[in-house]
């Protein structure tokens, strides 16, 4: 990653949140909901108690940029704390998964398991 | 007009052999289970909609044809129903959703074409789980017809997402129904009611015309009173068709001559395998009737232990079902019509999907051709694999499914057969603690439903579990 693209991946927090209520029309608690986070996961979206320099805060997981992605590529009203707190958690669940997959050992050949063939609707004459 | 209160739970056979001696029609028939569907229907929340006008029309045909000698065979002038996300002409299809209730499709599917050829008649559109339970719901009340009841107990579930279905055979509603499951959907309606479900192998019976959650899992399969009626009901739905480019190209037969077979006497044994069972999940009254089975199993096979391959089917079948819904239902979600479903939960439970990179979607099916091949390696000595279908009796619809199911399963055969595409039968073999039904289910290698058919028909000729019926008041 280049180091520009990395400067814009570091989003603060209060950004985040700020940009889930602007999008979405949430209330501005929604970022303090607590999510109850397995081990090894991401907590969930929290603004910070006191703002902390831009260039000590660590980039977000994976996962808050993916709702954050989400809440402002497809907006809705009806997204509220409840909608945004499990959204959260079905994104974890989806990146864990996204790991398991990718640590099953796969060779070049392993090829997907659907059929596709080349398709006409009428007979070719010649065959 | 003949009695006809003894026929709630009769064998399609039974009803058969009355139509043919008389000693009752079709149009008999039909009005009898009509009026049971359109009675006690509501009660169970198992009906979208009685299509009363069809089914006589139908009825009075099948009388006349079997009249003058024309017989379609064993289905001809039986009653059945279908769950609501099959396309009916002339008739609304909900897919269980409330936005979607009015929704027409004005074209049969092709199993209700096949049926209509067999001579059934159709009497009812059932009520399933809001889009095939796809969106994530986690409590029963989850569709606009409320929550699915149980056949045995109408404060327990009747499982989903097949939920009418289920309650509906298992409360003698109707003699058969169609199903669908993409991951236990008819399996767990079925064991939940005390009845026998068959999930066909994948492309076996042709999608045409059923709502599409996942292209690549989705299966129809028949909602019966006994594995035999389940055998009788394939026949007459599976097979090619070229309205839908993954069916079997080969037709399937339902080897009647198999049933003969099981008698420890002539030779010609069962071999069956058992696998590495958690039973710290199943509720005590399951394990037993587990194990009790199973003794009778030995009675006319071999039962060895065997262990799957260590695959992730799980994640495999779930991202799948995952990458495909989110694609199917991708306008669904961002119009704003999800909003309207019933469960709070399946309102937003879909957003994530959209998200997905499809390399994961590509990788999970590359890893499901290393599960075809790696189970069917595992398997194929069997004739079928045995389990428990579920690890409790159905539970109250006023809790969550974390609080009583107990995860459902007990093994890894759910997950890996319908990642895998494989047949599965569930049968009844017992009751729980509360009076509810507990099943048994037998899984197979692709292509092999009359080798579990002939299992449980097998297993159903031994025990009289589906004989039990439920009082319905």
């Amino acid at each position: 990653m280049r180091q520009d693209e990395d400067d814009n991946c570091r989003m603060q927090r209060r950004d985040f949140t700020r940009q889930l209520v602007i999008g979405v029309g949430v209330s501005a608690s929604i970022g303090a909901v607590p999510v109850a986070a397995g081990p090894g996961t991401p907590p969930a979206p929290k603004l910070p108690e006191d703002p902390a320099p831009v260039a000590t805060e660590a980039p977000p997981p994976p996962e808050v940029l993916l709702l954050t992605y989400l809440v402002r590529r497809y907006p809705n009203e009806r997204l509220d704390e409840v909608a945004i707190q499990g959204i959260f958690r079905d994104i974890r669940g989806d990146v864990a998964r996204g790991r398991a997959l990718a640590e099953f050992p796969l060779r070049n050949s392993d090829e997907p398991a659907f059929v596709y063939s080349a398709y006409r609707a009428t007979t070719p004459p010649n065959s | 007009m003949p009695d006809t209160t003894s026929r709630a739970f009769a064998s399609i056979r039974e009803l058969a052999a009355d139509l043919r001696s008389g000693t009752v029609t079709s149009v008999q028939l039909a009005k009898y289970f009509l009026d049971r569907l359109q009675k006690h229907g509501p009660t169970f929340n198992a009906v979208v909609r009685v299509t009363h006008d069809i089914a006589l029309d139908q009825a009075r045909q099948a009388d006349e044809e079997l009249k003058r000698g024309q017989d379609r065979g064993l289905l001809h002038g039986i009653p059945y129903a279908v769950k609501d996300l099959l396309a009916t002409k002339g008739i609304p299809t909900s897919w269980g959703a409330a936005p979607l209730k009015d929704q027409l499709i004005d074209e049969d599917a092709t199993v209700v074409g096949r049926l209509r050829a067999a001579g059934a008649v159709l009497c009812a559109k059932l009520s399933m789980v809001e889009l095939a339970g796809g969106f994530g719901y986690k409590q029963a009340n989850a569709s606009f017809t409320g929550p699915g009841l149980n056949a045995w107990d109408k404060t327990c579930w009747s499982g989903g997402s097949s939920s009418g279905p289920g309650s509906a055979v298992g409360a003698g509603l109707i003699p058969f129904a169609i199903g669908s499951e993409t991951w236990g959907s008819i399996m767990t309606p079925s064991g939940y009611n005390g009845i026998a479900g068959l999930r066909p192998t994948y492309g076996r019976v042709s999608r045409y015309g059923a709502m599409a959650l996942s292209w690549t899992m989705d299966k129809l399969g028949p909602m019966c009173r006994t594995a035999d009626d389940c055998g009788l009901v394939l026949n007459a739905i599976a097979g090619p068709d070229p309205l839908d480019p993954t069916s079997i190209s080969s037709p399937w037969k339902y080897d009647r001559a198999a049933q003969v077979r099981p008698n420890a006497s002539d030779g010609r044994r069962f071999r069956f395998a058992t696998l590495d069972v958690d039973f710290d999940r199943l509720e005590p009254e399951v394990r037993k009737n587990y194990e009790s089975s199973l003794e009778v199993l030995k009675q006319i096979g071999t039962i060895d232990e065997i262990k799957l391959p260590d695959l992730p089917y799980a994640v495999v079948a779930s991202t799948i079902i995952s990458c495909e819904m989110g694609a199917a239902f991708g306008d669904f979600m961002t119009s704003g019509d999800v909003w309207e479903l019933s469960a709070p939960e399946d309102r937003w439970g879909g957003f994530s999907n959209l998200l997905i990179p499809a390399r994961d979607y590509i990788n999970a099916l590359r890893i499901r051709g290393r599960i075809q091949k790696e189970v069917d390696t595992a398997i194929k000595d069997f004739d079928a694999i045995v389990t428990p279908t579920l690890n409790t009796e159905a539970g109250p619809i006023t809790q969550k499914f974390t609080e009583w199911s107990r995860g459902f399963v007990s093994t890894e055969i759910s997950g890996a057969a319908n990642a895998a595409g494989l047949p599965g039968i569930t049968v009844p073999n017992g009751f729980g603690a509360r009076g509810l039904p507990t099943g048994l289910e037998f899984t197979s290698r692709a292509l092999s439903e009359n080798s579990i058919l002939e299992a449980a028909v097998a297993f159903q000729q031994r025990t009289d579990w589906h004989k039990r019926t439920p009082v319905i008041e």
